[in-house]
């Protein structure tokens, strides 16, 4: 990272406090434009909090969040929404009583202009609009491998099509950078390499650039420009792929928490 | 052969239920009303119906253990529920009649008749009682072990014959039964030709209907007047009644006859489309044409009788039999229709749902049509109660608020009151000035020269509830659920005892509400009859429903249910959900208000004790029996919720228990609602599917 004008979304030293835990203590983090960046850690890391702070559905306490120039603090989630910030859900969230189609259209509200009285009176400006809309949903549906599954009912879907249709959803909103909260969580190794190949994809032919949270080592050393590693609500280390599986104090965090809690922490670091 | 392990407990809850029934009078406080003459009545009715269900609960149990375990658990629970109830009368013949009625005061002073018609002795009728128990419990049992399909025929054929019979006071003169038989041999004959012809393309099947229409209009037209028929007389004999359709040839102008055609040749076309209809509009074309069928079988009797009552459970059992597989056939025909072709049918079976509702008033007469006014006033809230509930997902208990604050806008601005008569301290002192005047007209438009006519009224009132309900909507954002609904039931009730205080008395009136509200005029056309005025709802409520499914289907729509399924991720999604809810609310509160409005109007007044909590819970009620989310199910819930209580003026002591039993057993049966609406197939309206359709052709 060179330049400030290349850093499309900057964290300063970002607190978020639940009564008296600090859930994210100073963190301080960087994408740049075009990059893809994970965030790796133990469960219970403050990971999907941070995400919730950069998304807005928490306002951190102290320090700021500045998204391609402008400060993001305080902002409603439409309004960065807006800003050009998407996610998907480590839990998938869709709309579960809406088409897949329409959880597409769902994403793309910030484009159209329809408003209440143009949709009552059915202005022929708002019908072409909505055609417009939903042939770009039809294409966002193949591009995600999902065709012909438009009409189906998005809780009937099967669960990997869940997950691309969460992450159509997210493209349907233009934007410039995209948050995935754990997109293999549930994945066989299969899906897995196809979500990597999907993520680089994403990249190539979208130009977006891409900050994601996961667990699984092979997908994060595969795709990531750089890894950021968080434990405790701190951030503990960061750099490439390499020197992240070569640093002590990471290989640490997940030892440590071996011990206590979890062994999948461990050997995902050893395999990658 | 095997006694089911809960058959007795089972048959004892029916038991119970019935008891209860007998000590709130239910069973014998119908025995003057006759389902069928001099056969059977509403009384006995229920306790056949009781012992019955008794039978079916305790035969259902054992349903695959054979016929014999069938009858025999059916007949062990009619038995033991008639027992109980024969328990009961000896009980309650062993005290003091003061004694029991102390506690239950709807007790009628008591001898055999109390279960059993007639029968004055009571041991007499407890066991007259029993031995019938067993026989219906035994057919209860035998009916669980019929095929699906006959069950289903002997289930639409009793409660056919049962509904008619019970409504034939309102309905009997709806339709002759020249009249019904000739559109539904139209029907039925464009039917059966294009289906044995077989699937041509949309338009030749349309011209098969045509053509069907044009031979029965011709066939019934040349009968009628040759024989008379155009009456309405055969087999009633003496009284005529109009309107009917035959009538029409003989008036001899070329506009009657082309209407008279035209109503066939469109029963015709229908017919013949619905061959590979969606399931949906073909059942409800086929139940239409056996529900008409059967009006007319009615209408040729004085009072349903043994045979007429014969005739029309063929009717309704044939149609119940023979449709759900025809349906089947229909359905996937319809599958299999490029995209216009079936366009063309919906078109086909919309303008046929349209024509008869705008004939039926002429029909029905004004009590009836009275009732359906009653039912239009429901509609429109409930399509407004369907965008907070139904999309956005917001209960709102104190719907009812807006109502009056539509109604109460309106009546003020259009009655003579304090802010339209400078000089007024009440509408009682302009009453008072306008008796100085001998044309009340001219008076009124000395005393109040601000008075607005209701078609400026009308917008007012809607904007002032739409703007009334958003501001309502403000200190609520935050709110969900539960917490929401006791929020607007508070509004809603303080809103009423504002309306009905002294202190606004003034301008509100008080208990005695705001009178002499001006019926709307068009022109000369002056709207105080019940069907000029179900024309015009009939135009509201056609309008608010396209609205809303325009709404339903835009940006506006899509981002309410999105809100309403999860609204964290909504709000991620770029929606503002604050204005997201606050149009929710100023939509719904728009419709209601819109109703309140007409319904001051079309009743010429307001009391405050037309807006209770009860009008909120009803319009709720109906929304979600009629499915949630859709506009057709809140057709149909206000149809059963509000339709069918008004028409069953004898049940009204026990309206309250029979909606809550018939919420109960719908939701239990079908917890989606009647009509849920079904999930909108999008693809098919993208370019790329018109492309590909196109090229297939």
């Amino acid at each position: 990272m060179t330049s400030t004008s290349d850093i499309l979304l900057d964290c300063q030293a970002v607190v978020k406090r639940f009564g008296g835990l600090t859930a994210v203590n100073t963190v301080n983090l960087q994408v740049g434009r075009g990059e893809i960046v994970s965030l790796i850690g133990p469960n219970g890391a403050g990971k999907t909090t941070f995400f919730n702070c950069v998304t807005g559905f928490y306002v951190p306490e102290e320090g700021d969040v500045v998204f391609d120039g402008k400060s993001l603090k305080g902002a409603r989630p439409d309004i960065i929404a807006r800003a050009g910030i998407a996610r998907t859900y480590q839990n998938i969230r869709l709309f579960p009583k809406l088409t897949a189609l329409e959880n597409i259209l769902v994403g793309m509200h910030q484009h159209l202009k329809a408003n209440l009285f143009t949709a009552m009176l059915g202005l022929p400006g708002t019908r072409r609009e909505e055609q417009r809309a939903l042939d770009d949903a039809m294409e966002l549906l193949e591009y995600c491998s999902l065709s012909g599954r438009g009409d189906v009912l998005a809780s009937n879907l099967p669960y990997g099509y869940q997950r691309r249709l969460e992450i159509a959803r997210a493209l349907a909103l233009r934007p410039k950078l995209l948050l995935l909260d754990e997109p293999t969580a549930g994945m066989n190794p299969q899906e897995t390499d196809d979500m990597m190949r999907f993520i680089r994809q994403l990249r190539a032919e979208r130009g977006l650039t891409i900050f994601l949270i996961e667990h699984d080592m092979k997908l994060v050393m595969g795709v990531s420009d750089r890894v950021n590693v968080m434990n405790f609500g701190r951030k503990i280390a960061e750099g490439t792929p390499a020197q992240i599986q070569s640093n002590p104090e990471v290989i640490e965090a997940y030892l440590g928490s071996s011990m206590t809690e979890k062994s999948g922490g461990k050997k995902k670091v050893q395999n990658a | 052969m095997t006694i089911g392990k809960n058959t007795l407990r089972n048959a004892v809850y029916v038991g119970i239920v019935a008891v209860l029934l007998a000590l709130m009078d239910v069973y014998s406080s119908f025995d003057r009303k006759d389902v069928i003459e001099d056969f059977v009545n509403l009384s006995q009715l229920l306790v056949y119906i009781t012992l019955f269900v008794g039978g079916l609960v305790a035969a259902s149990g054992v349903r695959q253990r054979g016929v014999a375990s069938a009858l025999v658990n059916g007949a062990i629970g009619g038995t033991v529920v008639a027992a109980m109830l024969g328990l009961l009368m000896l009980f309650i013949g062993a005290l003091e009649f003061d004694t029991v009625r102390f506690v239950f005061q709807n007790l009628s002073p008591l001898d055999g008749s109390m279960l059993m018609q007639g029968q004055e002795d009571f041991n007499t009728a407890v066991v007259l009682l029993i031995v019938v128990g067993a026989v219906v419990g035994l057919i209860a049992g035998l009916f669980t072990q019929l095929p699906n399909r006959a069950r289903n025929g002997v289930m639409g054929a009793v409660i056919g014959v049962i509904i008619i019979g019970v409504l034939q006071g309102q309905i009997n003169r709806v339709v002759t039964l020249g009249d019904a038989a000739a559109v539904a041999t139209a029907f039925i004959g464009g039917y059966v030709l294009a289906n044995a012809l077989g699937y041509r393309s949309s338009r030749e099947q349309l011209l098969i209907g045509v053509a069907v229409g044009v031979a029965v209009a011709l066939l019934f037209g040349v009968t009628a007047s040759m024989t008379g028929m155009e009456r309405g007389t055969i087999l009633r004999g003496d009284q005529q009644f109009a309107p009917t359709l035959l009538l029409l040839p003989l008036a001899g102008d070329l506009l009657s006859l082309a209407l008279f055609g035209g109503v066939l040749v469109l029963f015709g076309a229908c017919g013949a489309g619905l061959t590979n209809g969606q399931k949906t509009h073909h059942d409800a074309g086929w139940y239409l044409m056996a529900v008409i069928l059967s009006l007319g079988l009615l209408a040729s009797q004085r009072d349903l009788n043994i045979p007429f009552a014969i005739l029309i459970a063929v009717v309704m059992g044939t149609a119940f039999t023979v449709v759900p597989g025809l349906s089947v056939r229909a359905d996937s025909a319809a599958q299999r229709l490029p995209r216009t072709a079936r366009r063309v049918n919906r078109s086909v079976f919309f303008v046929t749902a349209l024509l008869i509702l705008l004939v039926v008033p002429p029909f029905t007469g004004a009590s009836l049509t009275n009732t359906l006014n009653l039912v239009m006033i429901y509609i429109i809230m409930g399509v407004g109660m369907n965008v907070m509930i139904g999309y956005a997902g917001l209960l709102d208990l104190g719907y009812v608020a807006s109502f009056a604050i539509g109604a109460y806008t309106a009546g003020i601005l259009t009655a003579p009151s304090i802010l339209t008569c400078p000089g007024m301290a009440d509408q009682a002192a302009a009453f008072d000035a306008l008796r100085a005047f001998e044309d009340q007209v001219l008076g009124l438009q000395q005393v109040c020269p601000n008075l607005l006519t209701f078609w400026q009224a009308w917008p007012i009132a809607i904007i002032v509830s739409a703007i009334t309900g958003m501001m309502l909507g403000v200190p609520v954002l935050r709110l969900r659920g539960d917490y929401l609904a006791i929020v607007t039931l508070g509004f809603g009730e303080i809103l009423q005892r504002i309306l009905i205080s002294s202190t606004f008395k003034p301008v509100f009136g008080g208990p005695q509400g705001v009178g002499r509200i001006p019926v709307p005029v068009i022109g000369d056309l002056v709207l105080d009859q019940a069907v000029e005025v179900y024309y015009l709802f009939l135009l509201v409520v056609g309008l608010g429903a396209v609205i809303v499914i325009r709404l339903a289907s835009s940006k506006v729509g899509r981002s309410w249910r999105a809100l309403r399924d999860d609204e964290d991720v909504a709000e991620a999604m770029g929606i503002n959900t604050t204005v997201a809810k606050l149009l929710a609310f100023g939509v719904s509160s728009a419709f209601s208000g819109m109703g309140g409005a007409l319904f001051g109007a079309s009743l010429q007044g307001i009391f405050p004790n037309s807006f209770t909590l009860l009008v909120s819970i009803n319009v709720l009620s109906l929304v979600i029996l009629g499915g949630i989310g859709g506009i057709a199910g809140v057709f149909i819930g206000a149809f059963v919720l509000v339709g069918m209580p008004e028409i069953l003026r004898e049940l009204r002591d026990y309206r309250l228990l029979a909606f809550g039993v018939l919420l109960v057993v719908t939701m239990l049966l079908r917890p989606e609602g009647l009509l849920p609406p079904p999930p909108p197939k999008l693809s098919e309206q993208s370019t790329a599917y018109r492309k590909a359709e196109a090229a297939g052709d």
